[in-house]
C-alpha cells in the first residue's frame, strides 16, 4: 500500500537477529544476491551491539537509542529487588522509554511491526503490531489489534512466534521448524504490507539466531563439536540462501521508493566452552553451599548459606554476578565500604582466569556504573564476558570442574559476538558499496528520525549514520 | 479483569443505539460491569464546546475514549455509541483506548434514512451541514474486527457473534466466576512457559 506522506519515502527495517559481519559480508557473500546487491548499492558495515550483547535488551536499546542502563533492562531476567528471589523475566511492560515508531507515530506516521523483541505484551501503535517471541504461545494476545491474529492465522495458515521445544527437538525438526517459521512470517509482514498504509515497516527474524545456536558446531571447523562433512555442515548456510530469497521477494513488493535498513542486534562466533561461575566462586571461598547438589544441578538459593555468601552469579551467554550487601540483600554481610574492593577482587579472578588448558581466556569484566549513562532499576553488580564471549556462563553447580563442554541449559552451538551488521539503501542516495566502521546500534534510532525530518529523542545517545 | 471498549460506528440510524443496548444486556448478564457511553448524550456533559467539525468530532471523540479508557481500567467494558465517520478519527480513539474492538453496522443509507427521517431530512435542507451521510462524507472502517450488514432491527444474531469473537479473542470468558481466578492462575502459567523457552534458548 502507498505511503501516507508524499514526501517522506518509506522506511523498512529488516532485522535478522545475530546475523553476523563475516558471514554476510564475506564468506557467504556471493549466496546471498538481495543482501549483497543491497550492499553494493548502499552503505553497510559491522553494528556495535550493546553490553550485554543479547536480543533483550539490544532491539529496545537500538530502538530507543538508549543504552541498558537507562533502560534499566540488563538482560532477560533482572532483580525487581534485592531479595534472594527469582529473577523476572524482562517483557515490554520494562521499557517506559519512546521508541522509533512511537515517535513517528507522533507525527502522524503510520507503523507495521513484526517480531520486533520486547513488543510484548502489546502497546497500541499508529498501524498494527505483531508481538514477539516473548509472547507465551499463539493463543496470547500477540498481536494489536488484538483480533489481528486471526487475520494472521489465516494467511500464514497458523502464524508461529518462535521454534518450540528448542532443546529437545531433533535436528531435523528444528530446521523443518525454523524454514516453516520464516516462511510464515514473511507472509505475514508482506500481508500487511500489502493491506495497511504505512510509512515505517520493521520486521524481526529470529530464525537466524535459533539456527546459530542450534547449527553452529556442525558449520565451524574452530567449534569444538565439529565433524567434517557433516550431514547438517550446510543448514545454516542453506537458511541463509532461503532467508535471501524471501528478502527478494518482499522487496519486489515495496515501493521502489522505500529506504532499506537490514539490521542485527549483535553477531555469532562460535562457542569453545563453558566457565561454571559459581563452582568458581565456591572454589575461591566467596559463595557457601548448605547443600551440594549430587549432580549438576540449578542453584537454587534456599541452598545457599548466605552467612557464608559474598557472592553468587547467573549463567546465559555472559554472566551477572551480585554481592550480597549488607543492608541492601536480606542477609548480606559484605560491608558497604568493601564492596568496592570485591569488585577490584572478583575483576581480577575472572580476567586472570585461565581457560582449561591453562592459557589466558581473555575474559573481560565491566561495572555497569561504568559503562552505562545511568542504572535504573537494579543492574548486576559485574558483567562478566568469558573469554570475550568465547565462552558462555553456567550457573549451575555440582560440576567437578569451573569447566565444563557440556551446557547445563540451551543449545552449545554458537554464543553472541559484539559486532552485527548494518545495510542501508535509500534508491535516492546511493552509497555505491562504501563501508561505514566505528557505528553502533544507538545510532540506528537517530537515523531513522532524522530520515523523516524528526530529531532524536534527547536521551539518544548514538549518531546519525552518515548515509 | 482488564475491561475493553467496543466502539461502534455507522451513519445514522444504522441501529448503534439498539445494538449497544443489546450487547450490553447481553454482558450483564454475564456478570460483567457494562458502561454504554451515547456520544450524543454526553455531548453537553463532555464537549458543550465542541461543534461538529472534524476538529470538534474529534475532541469529542477522544474525551469520550479517555473515559472509556479509564472504565477499561478498573474493569468495565464500555460500548461507545457514537457515528465516529472518519477514518482518521477513528485511528485516534483506538490509539487513545488501546484494547477496542471496532463494530461496524453498514446499514444502508436508505434503512437509515428510514429509521431516522427528521435528521437525514434536516441535514438535507441545510439545517445540518457536517450530518455524517449526507454533507459529511462517513468513510466505512477497512479493518473493522466486525461488520454488521444486516437488517434484522434487534440485533441479536449479530450480539451473538459479537460475543463469539469476545471470547475467542480471550477479552471474555463463557464463565465469568473463573475469570478472576483463572487470570491470576493464567499468569503464572504464562510467565513459567515463557522462562521455560528462555532457558532452553540458553538464555537464563
Amino acid at each position: 500500500m502507498a505511503p501516507t506522506d508524499a514526501k517522506a519515502p518509506p522506511f523498512l527495517v529488516l532485522g535478522l537477529d545475530c546475523a553476523p559481519p563475516h558471514l554476510v559480508f564475506d564468506l557467504w557473500q556471493d549466496r546471498l544476491p538481495t543482501l549483497t546487491s543491497l550492499r553494493n548499492r548502499g552503505f553497510f558495515g559491522p553494528l556495535r551491539s550493546s553490553n550485554p550483547p543479547v536480543t533483550v535488551p539490544a532491539w529496545m536499546c537500538m530502538m530507543t537509542g538508549q543504552d541498558p542502563g537507562m533502560l534499566g533492562v540488563y538482560g532477560f531476567r533482572n532483580r525487581r529487588d534485592y531479595s534472594y528471589g527469582t529473577l523476572a523475566t524482562a517483557n515490554g511492560d520494562d521499557i517506559h522509554e519512546p521508541t522509533v515508531w512511537d515517535i513517528l507515530g507522533q507525527h502522524g506516521k503510520q507503523v507495521i511491526l513484526m517480531g520486533v523483541p520486547m513488543t510484548y505484551p502489546t502497546k497500541p501503535v499508529r498501524g498494527a503490531l505483531v508481538a514477539c517471541f516473548l509472547a507465551p504461545d499463539e493463543q496470547s494476545a500477540y498481536t494489536w489489534p488484538r483480533a489481528l491474529k486471526l487475520e494472521l492465522d489465516r494467511v500464514t495458515g497458523g502464524y508461529q512466534l518462535d521454534v518450540r521445544d528448542f532443546r529437545h527437538a531433533s535436528p531435523e525438526q528444528l530446521l523443518h521448524q525454523l524454514h516453516e517459521m520464516t516462511h510464515k512470517r514473511m507472509v505475514g509482514f508482506r500481508h500487511l504490507l500489502r493491506t495497511r498504509p504505512w510509512d515505517f515497516a520493521m520486521m524481526v527474524e529470529m530464525g537466524v539466531d535459533r539456527i546459530h545456536h542450534g547449527f553452529w558446531q556442525y558449520m565451524d571447523p574452530l567449534h569444538r563439536g565439529y565433524v567434517p562433512n557433516h550431514p547438517l555442515q550446510h543448514a545454516i548456510r542453506d537458511y541463509y540462501e532461503m532467508l535471501d530469497g524471501l528478502l527478494g521477494e518482499l522487496l519486489s513488493e515495496v515501493p521502489k521508493n522505500t529506504r532499506i535498513l537490514v539490521v542485527s542486534d549483535h553477531g555469532a562466533r562460535a562457542m569453545e566452552g563453558a566457565v561454571c561461575v559459581n563452582e568458581l566462586l565456591i572454589r575461591e571461598g566467596l559463595l557457601t553451599l548448605t547443600q551440594r547438589p549430587p549432580t549438576p544441578g540449578r542453584l537454587k538459593h534456599e541452598y545457599i548459606d548466605w552467612s557464608r555468601t559474598q557472592a553468587w552469579g547467573e549463567g546465559g551467554y555472559y554472566s551477572r554476578i551480585f554481592l550480597n550487601v549488607a543492608g541492601r540483600e536480606p542477609q548480606g554481610i559484605v560491608p558497604p565500604n568493601a564492596v568496592a574492593s570485591l569488585k577490584s577482587r572478583l575483576t581480577r579472578l575472572f580476567e586472570d582466569l585461565p581457560d582449561d588448558a591453562g592459557a589466558p581466556l581473555g575474559s573481560k569484566v565491566y561495572l555497569p556504573e561504568q559503562i552505562y549513562r545511568e542504572t535504573r532499576n537494579i543492574p548486576p553488580d559485574l558483567l562478566v564476558h568469558f573469554g570475550d564471549l568465547r565462552w558462555r556462563a553456567v550457573g549451575s553447580v555440582g560440576y567437578d570442574s569451573i569447566y565444563t563442554f557440556e551446557n547445563d541449559s540451551g543449545p552449545d552451538g554458537a554464543n553472541h559476538d559484539h559486532q552485527g551488521i548494518f545495510i542501508f539503501f535509500d534508491p535516492s542516495r546511493p552509497g555505491m558499496g562504501q563501508r561505514l566502521e566505528g557505528h553502533s546500534l544507538f545510532d540506528i534510532a537517530p537515523t531513522i528520525l532524522r530520515s523523516f525530518g524528526v530529531d532524536a529523542a534527547p536521551r539518544m545517545v548514538g549518531q546519525e549514520l552518515p548515509v | 479483569m482488564t475491561g475493553f471498549t467496543l466502539w461502534l460506528t455507522g451513519l445514522p440510524g444504522a441501529g448503534k443505539s439498539t445494538f449497544a443496548r443489546g450487547l450490553a444486556e447481553a454482558l450483564l448478564r454475564r456478570g460483567y460491569a457494562v458502561e454504554v457511553l451515547r456520544s450524543g448524550a454526553l455531548r453537553p456533559v463532555l464537549s458543550p464546546e465542541a461543534g461538529y467539525s472534524e476538529a470538534g468530532r474529534l475532541q469529542h471523540a477522544l474525551r469520550l475514549a479517555w473515559a472509556a479508557r479509564l472504565l477499561n481500567r478498573n474493569g468495565v467494558i464500555c460500548v461507545v455509541d457514537g457515528t465516529s465517520p472518519t477514518a482518521a478519527l477513528r485511528e485516534e480513539v483506538r490509539l487513545q483506548v488501546g484494547e477496542l474492538v471496532e463494530v461496524y453496522l453498514k446499514t444502508s443509507r436508505l434503512e437509515c434514512q428510514r429509521r431516522a427521517p427528521e435528521g437525514y431530512a434536516r441535514a438535507e435542507a441545510g439545517q445540518w451541514p457536517h450530518f455524517p451521510g449526507v454533507g459529511l462524507a462517513y468513510e466505512p472502517p477497512a479493518h473493522a474486527e466486525l461488520t454488521f450488514d444486516a437488517q434484522d432491527p434487534g440485533w441479536h444474531a449479530e450480539i451473538l457473534e459479537t460475543l463469539n469473537l469476545l471470547e475467542l479473542l480471550d477479552y471474555i470468558q463463557k464463565n465469568l466466576d473463573t475469570d478472576a481466578d483463572g487470570a491470576a492462575a493464567r499468569q503464572i502459567q504464562d510467565d513459567a512457559r515463557v522462562l521455560k523457552r528462555l532457558e532452553e534458548l540458553g538464555y537464563a
